[in-house]
């Protein structure tokens, strides 16, 4: 036993003597090793890259369409405001999407720690961002999709379709649907932890996620820039 | 790449085994889940093999990669990679490793694994012999932080292993 004058320095002689016994207590399996090697599997940034890809093009091809829109019918506003509010959501998605395809080409794990886990806490948070805004798109502004769509691929008017009030209804439900989300995502983010997908969107939907991940990042600065005592 | 890197690549990781091994012990209390990390690391060492230029040790290139991995997948609340192994076959063989191990050693390895992910990194570091600088280079900080922090963490040490009486 030691006592209370141990420190790390002291334990740092025990540290060496497990390195030494280590040398021959461990050994790597090589023919997993090169299994690894031939055949790399697509890495999850690799994965994120592509649907990145994807998602923008999605994008750009919303922008466009969606402004196209908005020129055909910009003196009739029932339209074109819906349409300009949809455009404002595909344009801060599209920025969205780039930074976070410029932050997975920065990332090379072989910078330092501190470099690299800022660059993956950033990507981290745009994505949440990103996910929390496809939600909130889904839940609350459909009406306006269904105004857009409408008009724009069948030539149909939803206000006479279905009437001010059922849209305004709708959104009005989207509202109290997203409260009810966020309310039992926080309640009841432990016990989905079984399930990775529900666990992530609780996590996500009841910003659980996002607070990690601004903590992880503020404490980065803070052990980036400590000062001496 | 050709298979004359695969097998310098296998031979160089071959001799710094233990690096992974300390890393996975330290960054996964669930030894399931050490299967899973030392995978990851082997696997992005592969990739990211192209970038190490011989400025460096190899043990330095390695230990900044394989961290660097073991912050993400300590991080990560998604589900885990699927392994491309079966649950039988190990990446890294042991013995029983810390059944003859000096107690001391034990309180060691609990000490590191309350730390956060950042100050384990510096301690491991520290315990495997590296100096300011290259702990400095490693990390991304400067070595008058890495003087500090270590100063920091002597004491912390000191105080929780008096507390716990274990010491």
């Amino acid at each position: 036993m030691a006592n209370d004058e141990t420190t790390l320095d002291e334990l740092k002689a025990k540290w060496v003597e497990h390195d030494h016994k280590l040398d021959t207590d461990i050994r790597l399996n090589r023919q997993l090793t090169a299994a690894l090697t031939l055949k790399p599997a697509r890495s999850a940034m690799g994965w994120l890259v592509f649907s990145l890809v994807v998602e923008i093009f999605f994008a750009l091809v919303a922008v466009v369409l969606l402004g196209d829109f908005i020129g055909d019918h910009f003196r009739t506003a029932t339209f074109s405001v819906p349409a300009i509010a949809l455009d404002i959501f595909a344009l801060a998605f599209l920025n969205n999407l780039i930074r976070q395809f410029v932050t997975t080409r920065q990332i090379d794990y072989s910078q330092p720690i501190a470099t690299i886990q800022k660059k993956l806490e950033t990507l981290r948070m745009l994505r949440i961002r990103y996910v929390q805004g496809i939600l909130l798109i889904a839940v609350l502004a459909w009406p306006l999709l269904l105004i857009v769509g409408l008009k724009a691929f069948f030539n149909l008017d939803a206000y006479d379709l279905f009437g001010w009030s059922y849209l305004w209804a709708n959104t009005l439900l989207g509202l109290a649907i997203i409260a009810l989300a966020i309310w039992l995502a926080k309640r009841f983010a432990d016990r989905v932890k079984g399930s990775p997908l529900a666990s992530y969107l609780a996590r996500t939907i009841g910003g659980s996620s996002l607070n990690a991940a601004t903590d992880f990042v503020a404490n980065l600065a803070a052990f980036e820039h400590e000062s001496a005592i | 790449m050709s298979t004359e890197q695969q097998a310098r690549f296998q031979t160089l990781v071959d001799e710094h085994r233990k690096i992974v091994y300390k890393i996975c012990n330290s960054y996964c209390p669930n030894r399931g889940e050490r299967d899973d990390l030392a995978q990851e690391i082997v696997t992005q060492l592969w990739r990211s093999f192209g970038t190490f230029d011989g400025r460096n040790r190899f043990s330095t290139w390695m230990y900044r990669v394989a961290l660097n991995v073991a912050i993400s997948f300590y991080r990560r609340e998604s589900s885990r990679a699927k392994r491309t192994f079966s649950a039988d076959e190990h990446l890294l063989e042991t013995a029983d490793i810390t059944s003859g191990e000096p107690e001391e050693l034990l309180l060691l390895y609990g000490f590191i694994e309350g730390l956060d992910p950042l100050n384990k990194a510096l301690v491991l570091l520290y315990l495997d012999g590296y100096g300011y600088r290259e702990i400095a280079d490693v990390l991304g900080i400067t070595e008058t932080n890495v003087a500090t922090k270590l100063s920091r963490l002597k004491s912390t040490m000191k105080q929780h292993f008096s507390t716990s009486g274990a010491i």
